[in-house]
This record gives C-alpha cells, structure tokens and sequence, in this order.
C-alpha cells in the first residue's frame, strides 16, 4: 500500500523547489533555470557524500551549490538585467554541462551508484521530510506574516515604493534568490541521496519547470504547493507500483503522468491567478 | 587547463576537429543542420514574442509524424516524393505540438514557457511509446522502427559521408526566415508585436493571432528539423533519436541575436564543435556535454558585452 | 528654512540647473513653476535629498543636507510627496503604511489614523490601493510623510491627477500646513493653482532661475510671460462647417464600453461630432475617456451602441481611423524599432510588401514635412525627444488623411513650441475635413482648441465640468 510517507518522500525535491521558486517570484524574479541549480546540487551531493562517506555533509553541498547557482543567476539578472528567461534557459544548459563533464570524467567507476543513505527512522521517514513540511509552514508564514515578507513581497509588486521606504531591491532581491537557491539545492541534493542513491544527468528529469509551474497553480503559498507537490508525488509512487506489479499500462505512458498532470492542471488555473506585478521586470535604478 | 583539457592544444584539437578536413567538415555540416533549423524555428517564435523552449517536444513529434508516414509508405515506390510527403508530415506534426501550446496559450492563458517545456517531455515519452508500439519494426526486440530504404531518405553527397541533401532545406529555410523577417508584411507585424504589444494594438494589429501563427510557424520549422534528420541521416527512430537538437537550437539563436542570416554562422560553429568533441576523447571523458559548457558561456558572454555596450552608448548619449 | 546656495546640476554635458539661490521659509506656501523641461523636478531632487547637486549645497536651517541620500534627508524631516505615488496598488491601505514605516515603529500607524482624523478623512484602510480613488491616494501618500512630523514637504505637480474640487481641497490642505509654520514647497505648471496656492513663486526656465516674486506682484499674464519668455499666440480655433456639410458628422448613438475588468466604463454614451468642428472630451482621468477613444479607434470592442460615420456604420477596416494613444512610448511607437519601421505601420494594410526603398523615401519625406529632429529615418525612436516622438506619431497618422482622427493627450509632457504645432496640425486636419475628438485631461487645451466640450464622468457625459465632478 502506499503511504503518505512515501508520496512525501517523492514530493520533496519538486516541493522544495517549488517553495523556493516560490520567495524569488514573489521578489519579482522568475528563475527557470532551476532545473540546472537542482541538477548541480545533485551533483555537488553526490561527489560529496560519496567521497566524504557522509550524506549530510551531501545535502550540505547541495544547500551551498544551490545558493551559488542563485547568487550567479542574480548577478547577471539584476546587476546586469539580462533577460530571465534567457539566463536561466542558459543556466539550465552551463549545469547540464558541467555536471555532465565531470561526471563523465569520473567515469562509471560505480562509486557514484550507491550514495550513503540517509538514516531513517519511524520506517521511512528521515529529516529532510520533517523540514519539508516545517519549512512549507515557516516559509509561508515568513512571506505573509513577517516584515520581511512585506518587504519581498512589495519588491515584486512595486520596487519604487521599497526605494521610497528606505530599502534595497536588489538587496531584496538577492536575499530571496539566497533562499530560493538554499531550498532548491536541498530538493536536489535529496534527489540523489534521499531517492535514487545515484546520479545520472537525466535525473531532475523536468522536475525544475514542474516546480515552477506548481508555484502558478498554488498562488505562490507554501502550504498549497506542498499539497500540490504530494499530488504529483502520487502520481510518482503510483508509476512505481504499477510497474512493480506487472501492469500493462506501457511504461512509456506512466512516464509522461506527471507531465501531462501538470500541464491539465495549468490549463484548469487558466489565467485566474495574480501573479506579482513585477515578476519578469528588472528593476532600473535610474528613477 | 578547463577540466583537465589544455587550452592550447585543446582548442587546436577542436578546430582540426572541426574543420581540418574534408571529413571534419562534412561532420561539422551534418552536425550544424539540426541546429540550424530549430534555432530558426525558435527564432521565428522569440521574435514575435512567443517564447518556444519547445523545439525538442516539436523536432521530435516531426519526426515521430514522418515515420509513421514511412511505416505506411516502406514498400510503395513513391522514391523522392516519398521523401517529400514525409517532410511535409514532419512539418505539419511540429506545428501541431507547438500549437497545443499556442492553443493553451491563446484559450487559458496557460505561460508559453512552462507548456512548451512540457511538452517536450510528453513529446519524448510520446516517441518512447510509439517505439516501443505500433511501429516497432516487425519482429524486432529492440525498440526501433523500420529502417527506410535509400530510395525514400534524402540523397546524399557521396558514399562515404553522412553528408546529405538536408543542409540545402536548412540553408534555404534560414534565408526564407531572414527575407520573412524583414521584407514582408507579416515578419514585420511579428516583429512589432514581439517588441512592443501597446505599439501592435493601438495600430490594429491582433497580437494574440500574431503570435499563435509565429507558433504554428516555428512549430512547423522545427518539426520539419526533425524530419530532416530522420530522412538524412538515421532513417530509423529509436527512442534517444533527439541528442537536444531542440534544446540547442535556443544557444545557437541567441549567439546569432535572432537574425536568421547571422544564424548560419552560429549553427556551423557549434556544429563544428559537437564533431569536433571525438578528437577530444583521449583527455578522458570530454564529450558533447562540454560543448554546453562552451555554448552557455558563449550565450552569456555575448549577452553580457550587448549589455554592458548598450549602456555604455546609452551613457554617452544621455550626456 | 531650507535654502538652495548657488545649487546647479549638470547630466553628463546636458546643464539642467544654471546655478540658483533660493530660500524657502516656514509658513508659507512657496511654488516653483515652469514650463516641461524648466528644471523643476531636477530642483526638486536635489531638495529631497534624492539628487546630489553638481555644485552648491542645500541647507536646513544652516546645516547642509546630506545629498543623494533621501534617507537621510527625510530623517531630517524633509518629505516629498511624489507625483507617481509609491504605493504598492495589490497592497492593502494599511500594508502600505506598514511597509513605509517599517524602519521607524509600529505605533507611527495609530499617529497616522490619529492624523487623518485629524486633517477629517475617511480612509477605508483595509482596501487595496489599486481599488480605491486617486484623490484617496494621494491622501494615503501625504498620510505617509506627515506621520514623522516633517518641517518641509514638497509636494511635486499634485494635482495633475485631481478634479476641481479635490484642487480645492488640496490647495486648503496646503495652506493649513503652511499655517502649521512648515515650509510648504509646490512644484506645479498650472497658473491658476499656483496663484490660488501660494504665498511665493519662483520661476524657473530652461534651467535658469527667472526670478522669485510675491504672490501680490504677478498675474497670470506677467507669470506666463515669465515661465515662456514670451507671450503666447493664440490660435484660431476650428468651427463646424456652415455649408452644405453642415449636416454630415460622426455620431455616436447609446455606446456602452467596458474597460479590461469587464466593467463598464462607458455608459450609454450620446454625441455627435460635426465635421470640421474639434470635439473635446475632458474630466478628470479614468473615469472612461480612454476606453471611450480607444472604441472610436477601433481596438476596443464595443459591447454595445453604434458609431456611425456620415450616415452608416463606421467600418475600422475600410475605413482609416487616425490614433493618437495616450502613452507615446508603449503605445504610439514600437520605441526600440527606427523611425522608418515606426512610419511604415499605417498605410501598410493592404499588400503583402514590405518595400524597404519605398517606406525609406515616406520616412524622409515625412520627417522633413514636420521637422523632426532626427539625424536619419534609421535612428530609433527611443532616441528622439518627446516632442519628436509625437510628431511621429502625428506624421504618420495625418500621412493617411483620416476621415476621423481620435487623440489622447495630445500634447502631454510637451514644451510651448511643440505643443502649439501639435495643435495647429488638429486644427488643420479639422478644416480639411477630418472629424477630431480630443481626450484630454489638460483644462487650459481642451479650451484653447475645441468648439464643444463635454465632461466624462463615470462613464456618462456632461456638458457642465462642476455638474461632472459632483455626480
């Protein structure tokens, strides 16, 4: 039978991401190259813990290669305002290869195929799941109840009246990619040491844009991209245990659930939702 | 040393790769073609506006579309107009896929970005299913479709290269593309929608319908990439038939700053550098993956020196 | 009392401010007028604290300010109230307040409220900003900057989004801060405010400091004189044709429009412009006058009514309907594209060419015909001044010879010069023929130019301004 353990584990990386995609969209920043900042989190996880013997030294890796990726990102988005999509499209092509090269290099020695695990308890549970679940909570509450949150979030509405307060968008800005960057690379290093044990280039496989199309669906709340992020983990273990049990169902199909569930549920949104009204503008200081 | 490759030597090593020979070359063309195609497809898109990641999703339904053609046509004797119809299927299967998106786009309001992206992946799955299916080739284990004959494949230059007739289509695709662009009425609307939509409705020009036609357009072209490189080179799918054709079409449009002409060059060059990777190999493990690294930081470079001139004049000419 | 010695600013080799030396003193209202472009808000920047001067300094009460540090400069107790609101519109009243108090304490909100009271407004504090009404923003605005009791607030062109009364409110609100011994600075262009407003004037133009007078010694000519250095011609306005064309005209029959909300904006409107005639639609903005242009335009879909030219139903496709949108940088030109590209929009409708020589030729030829400062038909039109942006726009609509020519704030952010060529071309148009509407928000235009004002309110019209603001 399926747990709600099991369809929390498969929805961490998705979630975590999502809930970081989630503070820097509300700063005003759409960030698609989250998908190679999962990737290269994997990869930093999987080198480390596998040369360190320890997994969470792994996720710590993972945590820093996250906030790096999103600190170069940021960079060139706010001090140089290139275009978001186009830097995050080529951010999703510089990790895949990098990540690809070196692992390449490291050859399928084997090494990389069985990454310590992460210790468990009460069954299947483990850590990064219980911070799953507080960090929707905390992060939720931080955006909507916190000064900060009112800082961030008028950042991604309206900058001007954040300068005219006496702050700093782009400090702003920076601060929630950190974040975001933080929470995405601990979603893709548990890709490697809480789920698959192993790296392979084709891992993330699209889990980066899924986030960000939760972060739509869910109205940019913490709380409801977790539940979001479980539905589609739902959709994942169901793929596994029906392949388990022999069904006929090809496998090719199952495979495209989770796509195909993402994209019906986009088209349910529609355009309803508000997004914040700067997302996508980069902000001229020269007012 | 950039990953254990001597810079010297590595980039002498790239460039025979590349084009040191008459081998070198015809690999580097053949490589380029692909590219060169979907960069012009998401090019057509980008320019109006419509941002298609999808031209993965799009070559590969193409080519998913032709074949199902072939599987039909393998033993007629349709010859050259055999090829054709199977183009044109591929042609007509990208605009599909990227008009599911357009569609969404245009009806719910559903982000270009995030449905083309999608799509690539169901496209990708959509081609495993197929394989693996209804057109799998008699008998077979593996799953791959049927091999097509000569006759129905694009000619090709000699015997002895994979060099094919399939450059020619792109060449003439991307001029097409710069002449559409920029002597004709609609390359003009698209190109004034994609930069300034309160400028296209205040002059009566419908944006929306606009943008849908660019993304069946781009759809199209990219579909008919796929289709090329079914019927110029492999003649035969099997699921791992895109090697990111699709995907890498987005770095070679941006290093040519969307103008179709300057994208000739861009493609024969990453073209050139993908077959130059073998020549690469005995550092150990330097493959195509490395040629992104080299794309991406090329990509951002060149963002980064347009940007960085472009405040430069803006400076000198507020002052 | 802030003082201005010997302030100038240059941009680059551009001099927006000569050198002047002004003082402001408390309890008094003292506004600095000019034409666009006179250097007001550069001096008013360089007084907040948001621009640092290229020479001189600014002194509160013998201490210099700290430049380029608004910051600062407002923890020193000078405020500014901006013309472009920093509120956050998806932000409720009371998150904006928050948000701009943040670094000074919470307890600043119930001074705040306790203030508004005060001053005898009713703020509805848990609505968004982007639902409620200009004039209430403003109030939020003002209600921002007065909670840390400043000595100086400087308040930039406020009532260039306001309606009559909400002007007299405003201008009894400057006075009662005035009498509240603060230094009350009024950055404005409108005559009539300023001379109902203020106690001291000083006249700035093309950056030179003209001079500063007492309210007693200037009128409205002798102002005007000084802000343009000249007296200003007027113009013959166009009247209706007598003759046999008398009877023709564009009419608008019971139209109802909505805005992008699917809210009404346009109620069952009933008007009718006669040819040669300028018709004027005034009242203060968004009460519909957009919407209501942009239907006439064609690009808006009308829900319901009926627009008929000379006698049957007005046919956008057929015939050319001559636009002038509000906005010339988002709307009236694609700015990151040349002026060639920019021309070649109209006219373009039928054929499937795009004849690069042909386009080239209408370009030069156009830009002779108007005067427009631009090296060549290929520069951009991002890099034309604002005076040349509309005549672009101009050129290419009258290029046309439209039947019907609609235009929305024709002449805003212009200079004098351009301004008055703007309207000889409407006038022109109208004597050849063309049926003109003007929108405008601009009192002191919509009377120069038209022969038949109506004032849009709510979506309806009224003939009467007072009677249009009071519904």
């Amino acid at each position: 039978m399926i747990s709600v353990i099991q369809i929390l584990r498969y929805a961490v990386p998705t979630a975590f991401g999502a809930i970081g995609e989630s503070v820097v969209q509300r700063a005003g920043i759409i960030n698609v190259g989250l998908e190679g900042l999962m990737l290269g989190s994997a990869f930093s996880a999987t080198i480390v813990s596998s040369s360190t013997g320890n997994p969470w030294l792994g996720i710590l890796a993972g945590m820093v290669s996250g906030i790096l990726t999103a600190l170069f990102f940021g960079i060139l988005v706010i001090k140089f305002s290139l275009d978001q999509i186009v830097v995050g499209t080529a951010i999703n092509l510089l990790s895949l290869g990098i990540c690809g090269t070196l692992f390449e290099k490291q050859g399928a020695t084997g090494k990389l195929m069985n990454l310590p695990p992460l210790p468990k308890f009460f069954g299947s549970l483990d850590v990064v799941i219980v911070l799953l679940v507080l960090g929707a909570v905390g992060i939720g509450f931080t955006l909507y109840r916190s000064d900060f949150g009112l800082k961030l979030r008028a950042v991604g509405e309206y900058p001007e009246a954040v300068v005219a307060a006496g702050f700093n968008p782009a400090k702003l800005r920076y601060q929630a990619l950190s974040i975001g960057g933080f929470l995405g690379g601990i979603g893709g290093a548990y890709l490697a040491l809480g789920i698959s044990q192993s790296f392979t280039t084709e891992m993330v496989a699209g889990r980066g844009f899924i986030a960000i199309a939760l972060v739509t669906f869910a109205r940019w709340r913490p709380i409801g991209i977790l539940f979001s992020a479980m539905m589609l983990g739902l959709f994942e273990v169901l793929q596994f245990e029906l392949q388990l049990n022999g069904s006929q169902i090809p496998r090719s199909l199952l495979l495209a659930l989770p796509y195909v569930a993402t994209l019906i549920i986009l088209v349910f949104v529609g355009r309803g939702t508000r997004a914040p009204q700067s997302l996508g503008v980069p902000f001229k200081e020269s007012e | 040393m950039i990953f254990g490759v001597p810079i010297g030597e590595g980039t002498n090593l790239l460039f025979e790769g590349a084009f040191g020979d008459k081998v070198a070359i015809s690999q580097s063309i053949v490589r380029a073609t692909p590219i060169l195609m979907t960069a012009i497809g998401i090019t057509i898109a980008w320019r109006a506006g419509a941002f298609n990641i999808g031209g993965e999703g799009q070559l590969i339904v193409g080519a998913l579309l032709a074949a199902s053609i072939g599987k039909f046509i393998l033993n007629s004797n349709l010859g050259f107009f055999g090829c054709i119809l199977m183009m044109a299927g591929a042609a007509v299967g990208g605009a599909i896929w990227s008009g599911l998106a357009a569609i969404l786009y245009l009806k719910r309001g559903v982000d270009l970005v995030i449905s083309t992206i999608l799509l690539n992946f169901i496209g990708d799955k959509l081609l495993m299913f197929f394989v693996e299916g209804p057109l799998r080739k008699q008998g077979q284990t593996a799953p791959l479709t049927d091999q097509l004959p000569d006759s129905l494949m694009l000619p090709k230059f000699s015997r002895q290269s994979d060099l094919h007739f399939g450059i020619f289509l792109a060449l003439g695709v991307a001029i097409a593309a710069g002449y559409w662009l920029y002597r004709t009425k609609p390359g003009y609307f698209a190109r004034i929608v994609g930069s300034n939509t309160g400028f296209a409705r205040s002059n009566r020009i419908d944006a929306e319908q606009v943008k849908f036609r660019a993304m069946l357009l781009s759809g199209a072209i990219c579909g008919l990439a796929g289709g090329i490189q079914y019927l110029g080179i492999n003649g035969q799918l099997a699921s791992s038939f895109s090697q990111q054709y699709g995907f890498l079409g987005i770095p070679v449009a941006l290093v040519g700053a969307l103008n179709p002409i300057a994208i000739i060059p861009s493609a024969l060059l990453f073209g050139g550098l993908f077959a130059a990777t073998s020549n690469l190999s005995r550092f150990g493990g330097i493959g195509s993956y490395f040629v992104y690294v080299i794309q991406a930081a090329t990509v951002l470079g060149l963002l980064l020196f347009r940007s960085v001139n472009d405040r430069r004049i803006a400076v000198r000419n507020e002052g | 009392m802030l003082s201005a010695i010997g302030v100038s600013k240059m941009f680059g080799s551009l001099e927006a401010l000569k050198p002047l030396s002004v003082d402001f003193l408390p309890g008094e209202v003292h506004a600095v007028v000019g034409e666009n472009g006179a250097g007001k808000s550069t001096l008013m920047n360089v007084l907040g604290g948001f621009l640092s001067p290229s020479s001189g300094s600014i002194n509160l009460n013998g201490n210099e300010i700290p430049s380029g540090d608004p910051q600062s400069c407002r923890s020193l107790g000078i405020e500014m109230i901006h013309q472009h609101f920093k509120l956050v519109p998806a932000f409720t009243i009371e998150e904006n307040l928050r948000l701009s108090q943040l670094g000074v304490g919470q307890n600043s909100i119930e001074v705040i409220k306790s203030k508004a009271s005060e001053f005898g407004w009713k703020i509805p504090w848990e609505a968004c900003i982007q639902d409620v009404s200009v004039g209430i923003q403003q109030r939020v605005e003002i209600l921002k900057s007065v909670a840390t009791y400043p000595s100086v607030v400087i308040f930039d062109e406020p009532t260039a989004v306001l309606g009559i009364e909400e002007v007299e409110e405003l201008i009894g609100f400057l006075r009662k801060l005035a009498s509240d011994d603060k230094v009350v600075i009024l950055i404005a262009h409108k005559i009539e405010e300023v001379l109902a407003a203020s106690d001291r004037i000083t006249v700035l133009r093309r950056g030179e400091h003209i001079g500063t007078v007492e309210r007693g010694e200037v009128d409205s000519a002798k102002l005007v004189e000084m802000m343009i250095g000249g007296l200003v011609e007027s113009l013959t306005k166009s009247e209706p044709d007598q003759g046999r064309e008398a009877t023709k005209s564009l009419e608008v029959k019971d139209l109802w429009v909505q805005d992008d909300n699917e809210q009404d904006v346009v109620q069952g409107l009933n008007f009718r412009v006669k040819k040669g005639a300028i018709v004027g639609i005034g009242g203060v903005d968004g009460n519909g006058q957009v919407q209501l242009a942009e239907a006439l335009a064609g690009i808006r879909k009308i829900r319901t009514g009926d627009i008929s030219l000379e006698g049957s139903s007005l046919d956008w496709d057929q015939c050319f309907v001559g636009y002038v949108p509000q906005d010339r940088q988002s709307e009236g030109l694609a700015i990151n594209l040349n002026l060639v590209e920019n021309i070649a929009v109209s006219g373009l409708m039928n054929g499937h060419y795009f004849s690069n020589s042909d386009q080239y030729e209408k370009a030069s030829r156009l830009i002779e015909q108007y005067a427009i400062k631009a090296k060549s038909p290929r520069d951009l039109a991002k890099q034309l001044s604002g005076g040349n942006q509309q005549k672009v726009i101009l050129a290419r609509v009258l290029d046309q010879n439209p039947k019907v020519l609609v235009v929305v704030n024709p002449t805003r952010g212009l200079d004098v010069k351009a301004a008055g060529f703007v309207h000889q071309k409407l006038i022109d148009a109208a004597q050849s023929g063309a049926y003109v509407l003007v929108v405008t928000t601009d009192r002191d235009e919509l009377y120069a130019i038209t022969s038949e004002q109506w004032f849009m309110s709510r979506g309806k019209l009224f003939a009467d301004e007072k009677e249009a603001l009071a519904s």
